[in-house]
């Protein structure tokens, strides 16, 4: 049976077509992920601690790359951040497209990451640092979009005035806002690191259980 | 998805939003015109999103350092050099904010969950409303799975996540239902190793023994005239045969969904009197829920004090394991040399055996 032949039969919406495992292993880990999005997320934005959304990445880091190791599925963290993004609409702000479109994100740079690099702890680390730096580019990117263009202005100003009032050469700047994209995307890393023991250890004592 | 009135109103924000975008002085004041007189009488509550105090100290922030650092001709205020150009900039960059903000605040009120999960089905995503249900109810359970990993110890530490995601992972795979007692073997290989061959050896030799066989069983078929080639189901118990793939030359395999229905319905009326029950090629459809998934399912569910072999593709065959809760050991691949038929054989006569007494 050829993949194209299968896709043909999905589309003609067979009745024998049933609840796939495929979305069904997204809906458990979806939910895990959810609730952890619904309390700890929520907790988090309420006490105003900075940078919720790298500490809500590097948490849903950790459950993908568990999760992909152990379901060994592709296109799971897809699935399972579309899940998530909707159990998100639960919480009090309804359907609120930031944090979903953040999700989605995730789960999407996951997947890819591991369709491309397939071992599990090299896609760990590399997901787990784009997925943490592409949370602070959406921050503003979205500023970008609600302020415009004029922003870019105002932030390199900014970035010139603190270059000359810390007496660095022009340009420095941005190393040191570089740095401070390594420094969030290493938290991310590391995200996938635990990710990736997590799962290890996992599948390990999955084995022994199994004898 | 919307209904009518609130759509007309919904489009006409969508072009207000687009005029703000647009950039141009006059297009951001009219766009910002048209928001806010669309919140006001559509959704005043809207306006309570824009109450949020970073927002205001952040727009604020914005008018008074474009003031500073941009724009052209400074005049001094106060001591500081403050350009009028760039402080009317940064009122405008706000302006533009505010009606970008209230526009979305507006938009995502008219998309509710409940529209929200249509559209995902208008989107091609056909099985998303049933795993966001399915993730509704496993919400509870996740707190049951965590209390469960926490029991060893007072501390959470590292070992009771690893149980915890186990849990997780044992939640995902027993999601379908299937009794853990069910008996399910396995047999795979590579095309034409003789899956279906020692099926019906099996099948044959519990015959002997007297205990019922029933399911089914596939064959292909080729029709050289036609340049046709397809597959047949065949019921084990009686012979009833029906076509169930069928392609032309190169083109793809069409499949008969009332073969499926069928296929299902022997498993079924098999199922009430047989022990052993045999279900030929699980392949991809199978392995996505599809096809025989469906009828082999519901009919484990249903007789869980079953024996089952079921033959497996062999490059989808972790898949097929984790969707229909096969064990490593209950599965022989007839492409290694030293394959056990015999063992095989015997492994899966003595569960019948064992099922008997």
């Amino acid at each position: 049976m050829s993949l194209n032949s299968v896709s043909r039969i999905t589309t003609n919406g067979l009745s024998t077509r049933r609840f796939p495992p495929a979305w069904r292993e997204a809906a458990v880990f979806g939910a895990l992920w959810g609730a952890g999005e619904i309390t700890l997320g929520a907790f988090l934005t309420a006490i105003r601690i900075p940078m919720t959304g790298v500490f809500m990445a590097c948490f849903g880091i950790i459950i993908l790359i568990s999760g992909q190791m152990l379901i060994k599925r592709r296109w799971f963290p897809l699935r399972t951040a579309l899940v998530c993004a909707g159990l998100r609409s639960l919480s009090p702000g309804g359907v609120i497209f930031g944090p979903m479109f953040a999700i989605i994100l995730q789960g999407l740079i996951v997947s890819l990451v591991f369709y491309i690099l397939h071992k599990p702890l090299i896609a760990g680390v590399v997901s787990g640092f784009i997925a943490t730096i592409t949370s602070i580019l959406q921050g503003i990117v979205v500023k970008l979009i609600v302020y415009g263009a004029t922003l870019w202005d105002i932030y390199l100003s900014l970035l010139s005035k603190a270059e000359s009032i810390l007496h660095l050469h022009a340009g420095q700047g941005w190393i040191i806002v570089g740095l401070f994209f390594v420094l969030v995307g290493s938290l991310g890393a590391g995200a996938g690191v635990f990710g990736w023991r997590l799962g290890s250890a996992a599948i390990r004592k999955k084995e022994i259980l199994r004898g | 998805m919307v209904e009518r009135s609130s759509l007309g109103k919904l489009l006409v924000v969508i072009a207000a939003l687009i005029l703000v975008l647009a950039g141009n002085v006059f297009a951001i004041l009219m766009g910002f015109l048209i928001v806010l007189t669309t919140a006001l009488y559509i959704d005043r509550s809207a306006f309570r999103k824009l109450g949020k105090p970073r927002f205001w100290l952040f727009s604020l922030s914005v008018v008074l350092l474009a003031g500073l650092l941009l724009g052209k001709n400074p005049r001094p205020v106060f001591g500081i050099d403050i350009s009028p150009d760039g402080l009317f900039a940064g009122l405008m960059m706000n302006v533009r904010a505010f009606s970008l903000v209230l526009g979305m605040v507006l938009i995502s009120r008219s998309l509710t969950r409940a529209r929200f999960l249509s559209l995902t089905t208008r989107l091609g995503l056909p099985h998303y409303i049933p795993a966001f249900q399915t993730a509704l109810e496993t919400l509870p359970r996740m707190k049951s799975a965590f209390k469960d990993s926490r029991q060893k110890g007072r501390l959470f530490g590292f070992d009771n996540l690893v149980d915890f995601i186990l849990l997780t992972g044992e939640l995902a795979s027993r999601g379908c239902g299937i009794p853990e007692r069910v008996m399910i073997f396995g047999i795979t290989g590579k095309r034409k190793a003789g899956k279906t061959s020692l099926m019906r050896k099996i099948g044959q030799s519990a015959s002997v023994e007297g205990i019922p066989v029933g399911g089914f069983i596939q064959e292909r078929y080729s029709n050289d005239e036609h340049f046709s080639c397809g597959f047949n189901v065949v019921s084990v118990a009686n012979g009833n045969t029906q076509m169930i793939a069928e392609k032309q030359g190169n083109a793809p395999f069409s499949f008969s969904e009332e073969a499926f229905i069928n296929a299902a319905s022997w498993l079924r009326r098999d199922a009430e009197g047989c022990q052993l029950l045999l279900v030929d090629e699980m392949g991809i459809l199978e392995a996505r829920g599809e096809g025989h998934a469906e009828g082999v399912i519901s009919t484990m569910i249903k007789h869980p004090d079953k024996v089952w072999i079921l033959s497996l593709r062999k490059d989808i065959l972790d898949e097929l394991m984790h969707s229909f809760g096969i064990k490593q050991e209950r599965i022989i691949n007839l492409d290694k040399e030293n394959a056990d038929r015999k063992g095989f054989v015997d492994a899966v006569l003595s569960a019948l055996r064992e099922i008997s007494v």
